[in-house]
């Protein structure tokens, strides 16, 4: 392969300023000097659920070095119910509004002259409070006594929530429903049928990387600088809560150091933009890992599900019941529900399925995005049961499956159609990664071996908008602007690689611009595994346009029909005609350094599925399939789990730059792993207690399996560019289950609980004996 | 691989400061906001040797290392992750030896050499590496990993597999580049010194 | 988080009942207890100072009696207490159930149970911590209320780490001679959540 060529589609180039990432060289957010600014620190509720009844901040305003104090009831006089913000709904105030949801709540804000002195001041703030009767967990929420809020209040963002507006009494903000068939009559009716009640908690994402948000006021107009993987939503957000037009409002970013769903939606934006906007000062938010703890979290679920086989050994019912806490604010919540709950069966043929998802407020910090939204909640409950199903049938848990598992064309129990997921591909793979085939020492004594595979089905963020905007330069090298985020995915090296790839150039000439709002056009967000897809066409299409200009400038310069024209890595062809696309964009305006612009746009569609029956003919634009295949060693003394071998398999369409590609694997592997056997949030009555990094386990180097195999499963998708989807969530999804299946193999003990702690294994084991 | 002050030359001798955050119910990190205070007690100046360039700087008594190099040196490579001894995106190398900035009282590192990651030549054996073996996706924790693997690799040219795990636990990669990292350390000591 | 313990007082549960009359033993045997009030039949208010490594600590505390039984084998009280440190930025809040029953050779038991939430940065401190100073502060306490009987200052035994209150032990023992009215068996209540409120605030600075 030419040296070009490397830089195109299917190319592994270096990642975009490998080097600078080596030595530290990227500016993130917090490296910006922001020159004079008011640094915010907040103080935090100390009562899981409380009316506010007077907050005292005489004591810190009369502190040197203190600007101001601001509470919610300050921000509620200037700006109202559009202080309530929020993607699904507007339930969630910048700072506490009359009352408390849970503890660590940001209740009032101090500017001053520094960061230390800001947060000494909030020492200096007291609250009285009038308690109300607090809701710790799912079950206090469903027992209807105590509501977390007094009505639910849907945001206009999403017009399908609007019945829910004004609703009363109740925890369950969202409730999807699946109806396939008759699930109960043919689980009644079924010959085999396993059951389970599954847990998974809430854990979080820490990017390494802290939140932080400079916002300031220029000529009237709102400007930030952030961390966030959606500056589209937040500029939206933003122009609503001081209710300004887009055109006054400006959000730009840097490269994140590491997201997974934390840095989006409203963070610390809408405290920043709110104080910056009243005070009429630059503001500088930062959190501080303790903090950054409460700013979001991952949906702890809990799931009551079975799954039953008539006694030829088809699946013909698949029951769930999901609960989302999303504690205190719904977030993203109602979403996780409706398109985590739809694949709560998996990824099998099974004619009767149901499913009642529900998302639940609770007193706790608020949960949302999180790589895998939702779905590896509910990918541990189905690939526990279908794995405990082939045991009871006295099957090959991988044969089972594969017999299962829906094939291209097939329609998921939600009803729709399965294209570009390669499920049985993404098993056999890993599979045959991990030795499935071959005898296995099982150990003696202490030590016991187990295999195990599970499989993961998630959809796409649908429908989404991506737009592109792209300058050819004269000299040959080109600016793209588009507003995905790069966090560490690689957007910024790919989305190159596909522009280059089409105009034949190489992809180290193209710059893409960090989004901008001022600048970069509109981009639903940088999540859910979209970008590569969607923004991903878009710029398919901005450079196949700026092709069509190249070919219809040379076709004129040659004075030839433009169908004659082709585009060389060394510039325009036509017959004996060649120039460079230097020379041509000279001639053209005449001037060197000249631009030559063109934009495309790139929408997904859906139908949105029935209230009634949860079903839809195309309820997603496409399908992510995984796989997950684990050979494990047990210590059955201690309860330790050795990962010997961890394979994991996704089915990408076609790999943009497979390097890249093999790293979201292995990453999302490794962050499963600590899903797997150790990562949880601790709550004790609404406190967290583990919200350090002393306390809350993250894998380390010494966590990674013996072996770690990435697998790239291609089968393109007809209408991605290249064939190509995305891969950010895809391996994350089956690697608790597969572990768990692994643990069940090596010693008979299935385990519905995560993580799968030591004490948890040996305690099982105790129990089985 | 725990980070350490310095124990001799550089630092005066003095009572503890909060290096051993791992003693759990000793340090008390999440209660304290020790950073640069505008009336804290003032300290005075210290001189701090970065990357060669020797820089005067103005610290408070509780002004951690952290924040001496960010915001009076100006580096960024050097990053808070945990603020409690517990991520390494901060650590420093001061007389070759690591040190989690984010629990060091820059006073302190009076008259300290420290190096930190953009001190490092491209050509470094360890940053060459790293790049090549493409030991990076956010890239926010890895200067860390590249000065750890810089204060291994000085005092043990041949690790073992082992060795490096030893050495690098107590830096998180919450991207998950630990193959990448692990391959790249590896490549940089067959670099330094060939079999 | 749950706590459950008991221990052993090398005197005479009626002894230690009557001890239990006397506001200014209690307020001896708290730490830091400045002030002791009870407002009304079933309400208590009280301020605990300390001063810890040059730190000046305050709280005010409530208390609340929830129920009261007086059984010949033995004394059940249940409260709601409710702390604040507004320096520290933490609140308490304990359900907490205490019982004083006759034991052998002349001592009685205490034992308690407490469900406790522990909420701002005094709740981050995590639960082996409180759970290990509890346990110191039940033996200072066991010493404290020995030496106010007027015994040896060592305490019969240490704390039965984690033991739930069982059934009282023996039956046989009569009644106290004066049934100890219900403000003592509060006091005693008070006694062993506030040592541990404020072991707990003196432990969090
Ligand atoms: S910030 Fe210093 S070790 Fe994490
Ligand atoms: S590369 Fe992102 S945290 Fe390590």
């Amino acid at each position: 392969m030419r040296e070009i060529e490397q830089s195109w589609v299917g190319g592994s180039r270096p990642r975009f300023d490998t080097a600078g990432r080596v030595r530290g060289m990227i500016a993130h957010v917090g490296d910006q000097a922001v020159g004079a600014a008011a640094h915010v620190a907040v103080h935090r509720a100390t009562q899981p659920h409380a009316r506010i009844e007077a907050v005292h901040v005489d004591e810190a305003l009369a502190m040197p070095g203190v600007y101001g104090v601001v509470t919610g009831a300050d921000l509620y006089k200037q700006l109202g119910d559009r202080l309530l913000t929020g993607p699904a709904f507007a339930d969630q105030p910048a700072l506490a509004h009359e009352k408390v949801r849970y503890v660590g709540e940001p209740v009032a804000a101090v500017l001053a002259a520094d960061l230390a002195t800001a947060r000494a001041a909030t020492d200096a703030i007291w609250v009285d409070y009038e308690d109300l009767p607090p809701v710790y967990d799912l079950a206090d929420a469903l027992a209807g006594t105590a509501y977390v809020h007094d009505e639910l209040r849907p945001s206009s963002v999403f017009g399908d929530l609007k019945h829910l507006r004004g609703v009363r009494d109740t925890n369950v903000n969202y409730t999807y429903n699946l109806r396939t068939g008759d699930a109960e009559a043919a689980r009644d009716a079924g010959a085999h049928t396993v059951t389970g009640e599954f847990w998974a908690p809430p854990t979080h994402h820490v990017p390494i990387e802290l939140p932080c948000t400079i916002a300031w006021v220029d000529s009237g107009r709102l400007e930030m600088l952030t961390t966030t993987q959606t500056p589209s939503y937040v500029r939206q957000t933003i122009a609503d809560l001081l209710d300004l037009p887009l055109s006054r409002v400006r959000v730009t970013t840097r490269p994140l150091g590491g997201s997974f769903g934390a840095k989006m939606y409203d963070r610390l934006e809408p405290l920043a933009a709110a104080l910056a906007w009243t005070a009429g000062r630059r503001v500088r938010v930062t959190a501080t890992r303790e903090e950054a703890f409460l700013l979001t979290t991952r949906h702890g679920a809990a799931v009551s599900s079975s799954l039953t086989a008539d006694a030829e050994g088809n699946l013909v019912s698949s029951v769930a019941d999901v609960r989302y806490d999303t504690g205190a604010y719904a977030d993203v919540g109602p979403r996780i529900t409706a398109k985590s709950g739809m694949v709560a069966p998996g990824p099998y043929r099974i004619a009767n399925a149901r499913v009642l998802s529900r998302c639940v407020y609770t007193n706790k910090p608020s949960a949302g995005p999180f790589r895998g939204f939702g779905v590896p909640q509910v990918t541990w409950s189905h690939e526990s049961l279908i794995d405990e199903l082939a045991h009871e049938l006295g099957e090959d848990p991988y044969a089972f499956r594969r017999r299962h598992l829906l094939r291209e064309g097939d329609e998921a129990p939600m009803g729709t159609r399965m294209h570009s997921a390669d499920f049985v591909g993404c098993l056999d793979a890993v599979a045959n990664a991990i030795g499935w085939f071959d005898p296995l020492d099982r150990g003696t004594g202490r030590i016991r071996r187990g295999r195990g595979v599970a499989v993961g089905v998630k959809a796409v963020l649908t429908p989404t908008i991506a737009n592109a905007v792209l300058q050819l330069n004269q000299d040959n090298s080109a600016t793209l602007l588009i507003s995905t985020v790069d966090m560490g995915q690689g957007s910024d090296t790919i989305m190159a690689q596909i522009a280059a790839d089409v105009l034949r150039m190489d992809s180290r000439r193209i710059h893409v611009v960090r989004a901008d709002t001022d600048a970069t056009p509109y981009d639903t967000i940088t999540a859910g595994s979209r970008s590569t897809y969607h923004t991903g066409n878009a710029v398919r299409r901005v450079a196949e346009a700026m092709r069509d200009k190249l070919i219809g400038l040379a076709a004129e310069r040659f004075g030839v029909p433009a169908e004659e024209v082709s585009l060389t890595p060394d510039g325009p062809r036509a017959g004996s005609h060649e120039v460079t696309v230097a020379e041509l964009v000279h001639g053209h305006f005449g001037a060197r350094g000249a631009t030559l612009t063109t934009e495309a746009n790139y929408t997904s569609s859906w139908t949105p599925y029935d209230k009634e029956t949860g079903r839809s003919d195309k309820v997603t634009e496409h399908w992510f399939a995984g796989a997950v295949g684990a050979r494990i060693a047990v210590d059955t003394a201690t309860g330790r789990v050795r990962i010997e071998h961890l394979a994991v398999a996704g089915d990408v369409g076609r790999a943009i730059n497979p390097t890249l590609v093999e790293q979201q694997l292995s990453g999302a592997a490794i962050m499963g792993i600590g899903h797997a056997l150790f990562d949880q949030l601790v709550l004790d009555q609404g406190q967290l207690i583990n919200g350090t990094l002393l306390d809350y386990q993250l894998p380390s180097i010494r966590d990674l399996p013996d072996q770690l195999t990435p697998i790239v499963v291609e089968s393109p998708h007809d209408d991605g560019p290249f064939g190509a989807k995305g891969v950010g969530e895809t391996g994350i999804l089956g690697v608790a289950p597969a572990i768990a299946n692994a643990v069940r193999d090596a010693v008979g003990v299935r385990l519905t609980r995560l993580p799968l702690t030591p004490e948890s294994i040996t305690m099982a084991l105790e129990e089985n004996q | 691989m725990r980070r350490h002050p310095p124990t001799s030359g550089t630092v005066t001798s003095g009572e503890r400061d909060a290096t051993q955050p791992q003693v759990r119910d000793q340090a008390e990190p999440s209660l304290s906001n020790a950073t640069n205070r505008v009336d804290s007690g003032e300290a005075g100046q210290i001189t701090l040797t970065v990357n060669g360039v020797t820089h005067h700087v103005d610290v408070a008594d509780d002004t951690l290392l952290l924040d001496a190099l960010r915001e009076a040196v100006g580096v960024t490579s050097v990053r808070e992750g945990c603020g409690v001894g517990a991520c390494g995106a901060c650590t420093v190398l001061t007389g070759g030896t690591s040190v989690s900035s984010c629990l060091a009282l820059a006073l302190r590192y009076d008259g300290a050499e420290i190096t930190t990651a953009e001190g490092l030549d491209e050509n470094d054996d360890v940053v060459s590496s790293f790049v090549e073996c493409g030991a990076a996706q956010c890239g926010y924790c890895i200067p860390g990993f590249v000065l750890m693997s810089a204060e291994l690799l000085a005092e043990n040219p041949r690790p073992s597999e082992q060795d490096i795990t030893d050495h690098l636990e107590g830096n998180i990669c919450r991207c998950g580049t630990y193959p990448e990292i692990r391959r790249a350390v590896a490549v940089a000591a067959e670099r330094r010194s060939p079999k | 988080m749950k706590l459950a313990s008991e221990f052993s007082v090398p005197a005479p549960a009626e002894k230690v009942f009557s001890l239990f009359f006397d506001p200014d033993t209690m307020r001896g045997c708290i730490p830091g207890c400045e002030e002791l009030v009870r407002e009304d039949e079933k309400n208590y208010r009280g301020r605990l100072v300390n001063e810890i490594a040059h730190v000046r600590f305050s709280a005010g505390f409530s208390a609340a009696i929830q129920s009261i039984s007086d059984e010949e084998s033995g004394k059940e009280v249940t409260a709601l207490l409710k702390g604040e440190d507004r320096r520290l930025g933490s609140s308490i809040k304990i359900d907490a159930r205490l019982a004083v029953r006759p034991d052998a050779d002349e001592s009685s038991v205490i034992a308690y149970e407490m469900d406790m939430a522990l909420w701002g940065k005094l709740g981050r401190l995590g639960e082996p911590i409180i759970r290990r100073r509890s346990r110191e502060v039940e033996l200072e306490f066991a010493k404290s209320l020995a030496a106010a009987c007027g015994v040896p200052v060592e305490p019969a035994q240490p704390a039965r780490a984690g033991a739930p209150a069982g059934p009282a032990a023996s039956a046989a023992a009569p009644a106290a001679a004066s049934p100890p009215v219900p403000k003592a068996v509060v006091a005693a209540a008070l006694v062993a959540v506030l040592a541990l409120l404020a072991a707990v605030l003196r432990r969090g600075r």
